[in-house]
């Protein structure tokens, strides 16, 4: 543990730095490895806009594609977890607790189910992601009420039982033909990666907005009633967390279908790793999250090649023993 | 906000606060001038809390106004609230691990700029608080570790980073064993009696009332109050 606590922007940089590394070599891996290798130096040339045309296929127009989606998917989740957890201000906070992603993968599974295009099926999940949104807010606060976490939070697992529910249900419907790519959905997938620009924007937004707000985190995350006193708006940026939180997570698993596990874990990760502070935490939490999943999605890939594996199976897979070392690592010290 | 305004640091006029099922106050008319220290008291669940919730401009009286320097508290931005008054609230709310140094640098917020980076002038600020509540030797502790009298220690510390003319405290002798109520108490009453500043504190132990206030504010719980 670092003994002053007077350069926290230096040792924050320090951490930031590592991350970004990490995430550059995640990313130059998920461009080399595959079904034909490529060399690093090959890479480069071809990002340079030299290489064969076979090479510029591969990375231009399938890797890099792939790859940068996993990273700003990872990204969001990450975002979003670190929102939630200011927001309802527990630690077991999570973006799907909300009922985002229940919302979308019944409107995705029902369109999947009406044999409907990939474009209706993305249109589905969001409007699912957003009726879910509306849903929990609307339920969460009474006319005259206050707004509490604990009732935000029971009101979102509930209508996440919900959807599960529904969710099963479209699956006990569904002919078995449709069945795999369902599953595949629901556990997550990045095989329809093709444009990453749109959520590579939504991240590079939400990033923005949530460092202006960064300091008022702090101070949220310490306690409502102290915050307020100390001067931040606390319902206005309740407000906004939750819209920001559900639009983050929305994007995400219109994108991705329902990764699970890193929105949870990347937060608690930095904070293990020393960024407890939100102006660190956050971009901290989007760079790790970001090259989880871009690892993981290069392993689901690869591993048991040319079978691809659903990205969300291996993000847990990663990240559980990760998670569990750096914990117990924080508890001995 | 350093220039010192004339006019009482807060005064309250014709305040009636209800909640469902009682009478905080009716008609309270309250001036706390530069230099008093207060302590409001009254008996369990009749609505000290509240009262100094309104006062501190974090809810809206039934009735009335509050002037803080002159100045109407409901139009002030929260910001501005806060870099007038203080309040040390009655429990720790924290869920996730920070040190006791973090914690206080939290009470600098109201005076930082937009990215709110402490400097060192912070820093020194609320290493100082830390001392003056006997916390500097812990300032690297998680404080989810702290124990209960540490906590409350840290709130006062908190506050005195914040740096405020008008403190509010909620029992700031909870959790705290007898000689830290004495020393603790007896460091706010120097601290915020001086240099134009006041405090206004709910109490459970009239003995401590007596001895580190001027001035006392009862509630009796049927709307009746009584001042001076």
């Amino acid at each position: 543990m670092p003994t002053s606590g007077a350069a926290p922007l230096s040792r924050g940089a320090t951490l930031l730095g590592m991350l970004t590394l990490a995430a550059v070599a995640s990313l130059v891996l998920a461009l080399c490895v595959g079904s034909a290798s490529v060399s690093v130096a090959e890479v480069w040339d071809t990002l340079s806009g030299g290489g064969t045309a076979l090479q510029c296929t591969l990375i231009l127009e399938l890797r890099l594609p792939r790859a940068l989606t996993a990273f700003a998917v990872g990204g969001l989740l990450a975002l979003a977890g670190a929102l939630i957890h200011v927001l309802l201000r527990n630690p077991l906070g999570d973006p799907y607790v909300l009922g985002v992603s229940g919302g979308a993968a019944t409107g995705a599974l029902l369109a999947m189910l009406l044999g409907l295009a990939t474009a209706w099926v993305s249109g589905a999940a969001l409007a699912g992601a957003l009726g879910s949104t509306l849903l929990v807010l609307g339920l969460a606060r009474p006319r005259g009420q206050p707004w509490t976490a604990t009732r935000l939070l029971l009101t979102g697992v509930v209508a996440a039982s919900g959807w599960g529910a529904l969710i099963s249900f479209i699956l006990s419907l569904s002919p078995s033909g449709r069945l795999p790519g369902m599953l595949f959905w629901l556990m997550g997938d990045l095989g329809d990666a093709q444009s990453p620009w749109a959520v590579l924007g939504l991240l590079g937004t939400g990033l923005s907005l949530a460092l202006l707000a960064a300091p008022r985190l702090n101070l949220l995350a310490r306690g409502e009633l102290q915050a307020a006193a100390l001067g931040v708006e606390v319902r206005k940026l309740r407000v906004s967390l939750y819209f920001g939180c559900s639009a983050l997570t929305a994007g995400a698993v219109v994108q991705a279908g329902s990764i699970g596990f890193l929105g949870l874990v990347s937060p608690h990760l930095l904070r293990l790793l020393g960024g407890r502070d939100h102006r660190i935490l956050l971009p901290g939490a989007v760079l790790l999250g970001g090259t989880l999943l871009v690892a993981a999605d290069t392993l689901a890939r690869t591993l048991l090649a040319p079978r691809q594996l659903p990205v969300g199976v291996l993000t847990a897979l990663l990240g559980v023993p990760l998670f569990l070392y750096l914990l117990n690592r924080a508890r001995v010290s | 906000m350093t220039d010192h305004r004339p006019g009482p640091l807060l005064e309250a006029s014709s305040l009636r606060v209800t909640r469902p099922g009682l009478c905080v106050c009716e008609d309270l008319d309250l001036r706390i001038e530069p230099g008093q220290s207060w302590t409001l008291l009254g008996r369990n669940g009749v609505g000290k809390t509240t009262l100094l919730h309104i006062l501190a401009g974090l809810l809206p009286p039934d009735q009335g106004r509050i002037l803080v320097e002159g100045e109407d508290l409901a139009r002030l931005s929260p910001i501005e609230q806060a870099r007038h008054r203080g309040m040390l609230s009655q429990d720790d709310e924290a869920a996730f691990p920070a040190t006791v140094l973090e914690t206080a640098l939290a009470g600098r917020f109201p005076h930082l700029g937009r990215w709110g980076w402490e400097g060192p002038d912070d820093i020194a600020i609320a290493r100082d608080a830390l001392c003056q509540v006997g916390l500097e030797t812990i300032e690297q502790r998680n404080t989810l570790t702290l124990s209960g009298g540490e906590r409350r220690r840290l709130g006062i510390a908190t506050l005195l980073t914040q740096r405020p003319r008008l403190a509010l405290l909620d029992e700031p002798s909870n959790h705290l064993d007898p000689h830290y109520q004495i020393s603790l108490l007896g460091r706010l009453l120097e601290h915020f009696t001086q240099d134009g500043r006041a405090m206004l504190m709910v109490l459970h132990d009239v003995n401590l009332a007596l001895r580190f206030s001027d001035h006392l504010l009862l509630l009796f719980g049927d709307g009746d109050w009584l001042a001076g």
